[in-house]
């Protein structure tokens, strides 16, 4: 009773096409090898892992020409921010000098306020998304080094997402102009009455 | 039981059918969805029409023709990993989609080789395998739901898996999968996924590791 799964796993090796699809799908999601690679060692209620790396078949297998194999690539971080507080800002108003924004806290919903701050707070390449309107999140916490050092920081990172394109804008006034003609609205330039 | 949370990587993961040689570093600076000079450092590791790698400071992306993969550990971005995602599909909008994965792995580091043990030994009890094995031990549980039955699929499963951590000895890898089938390689449904879900998939995961956890203490 203790490896419900187990069963449920077997039966859907066994059953469908469907099913298949759906176990080998789960399969394909684990990219162990980065996140959690062979360990060094480890006894008693966990296995010694030496042997994982004998006879199993690796998690991820990218058949490729020789010429193109590489070892994988793993995270080897200089350093660790440590997220003590994190907010979610919209900017209001911007000038040379200083940025006023909306925040809440999403470490502790429910909390809004307007902040400013100088500009010299936002990176330069982020400098042409603070526009009213521009999103952001703000990070407070620990600047861990490798070597050990803890500084506190804090970071202001823009959100990159795609500008409306063209065919975006023209679909979305087709849908509006269909819904005003189902409300039986009349348009008269940019406003609209009933 | 004190533990510290080592380690914490976020990924996304997409099946479908992909090109890879698009995802390229220019790629996504022409389209702003990564900074220029993020874009100028990146470390391309492979780029052809199979197989597509490369990283920048806080992201690494990995595309294959059925498979797309992109994983930070750095936690000040995990918001904005799934912003890249959104960003690069609304662009490649006629992309055939199948099932998405929104994963949180963990690494704990435990107090103590006892407390280590005790974890191991509670999550799965080596009583069940005296007789059966020599020194039984784990090396990896991987727990679903809900549960799958014959004939019946959900749309949206979630897989734990616990495992000793490589990272940090001794220590608990827990990697939280949450599993979407896609139905009629409907990308929109995936965009719209990452919208509204991927904050609360974050938290959920956590909250999983916590609660596993929380069991030792």
């Amino acid at each position: 009773m203790r490896i419900p799964t187990e069963q449920a796993i077997a039966q859907q090796t066994v059953g469908t096409t469907e099913h298949a699809i759906t176990e080998q799908a789960i399969d394909e999601y684990i990219i162990a090898p980065n996140i959690n690679p062979v360990p060094e060692g480890s006894q008693q209620a966990f296995v010694n892992d030496s042997a994982r790396g004998s006879t199993e078949a690796p998690r991820i297998v990218i058949e490729l020409p020789p010429v193109f194999r590489k070892p994988p690539v793993t995270f080897q971080p200089q350093h660790r921010f440590r997220v003590l507080q994190k907010f979610e800002g919209t900017v209001l108003e911007i000038s040379e000098q200083e940025c006023r924004a909306l925040v809440r806290d999403l470490t502790s919903p429910g909390y809004v306020e307007e902040v400013t701050f100088s500009i010299d707070e936002i990176s330069a390449s982020d400098r042409s998304l603070a526009v009213p309107g521009g999103i952001f999140y703000w990070y407070l916490g620990y600047d861990d080094h490798i070597e050990g050092q803890r500084y506190r920081s804090s970071a202001i990172i823009f959100r990159r997402v795609p500008a409306w394109r063209e065919k975006d804008l023209i679909k979305a006034q087709k849908k509006a102009e269909s819904l005003i003609e189902r409300l039986g609205w009349k348009r008269e330039d940019s406003s609209f009455q009933r | 039981m004190p533990k510290t949370l080592e380690f914490d990587l976020a990924s996304i993961i997409i099946l479908g059918s992909f090109n890879p040689a698009i995802f390229h570093p220019i790629w996504f600076k022409a389209n702003g969805l990564i900074r220029p000079e993020e874009a100028d450092k990146a470390k391309l590791e492979i780029t052809n029409p199979m197989l597509s790698i490369f990283g920048i400071e806080w992201f690494k992306l990995q595309v294959e023709t059925n498979r797309f993969v992109v994983q930070t550990d750095t936690e000040t971005h995990f918001e904005l990993l799934s912003d890249l995602v959104i960003g690069t599909f609304s662009l490649l909008d006629h992309t055939p989609v199948k099932a998405m994965g929104l994963n949180r792995a963990m690494h704990f580091k435990m107090d103590s080789e006892e407390s280590w043990n005790a974890f191991g030994d509670k999550i799965a009890p080596q009583d069940v395998w005296q007789g059966v094995l020599q020194e039984p031990g784990l090396l990896s549980l991987v727990m679903q739901g809900p549960k799958q039955r014959p004939n019946q699929r959900s749309e949206k499963l979630i897989n734990v898996r616990v495992e000793p951590s490589s990272r940090t000895i001794p220590g608990i890898y827990i990697d939280v999968n949450n599993h979407f089938e896609i139905k009629d390689n409907d990308l929109q449904k995936v965009l719209n996924i990452l919208k509204e879900s991927w904050r609360d998939v974050l938290i959920n995961s956590r909250k999983i590791a916590d609660e596993l956890m929380k069991e030792n203490d």
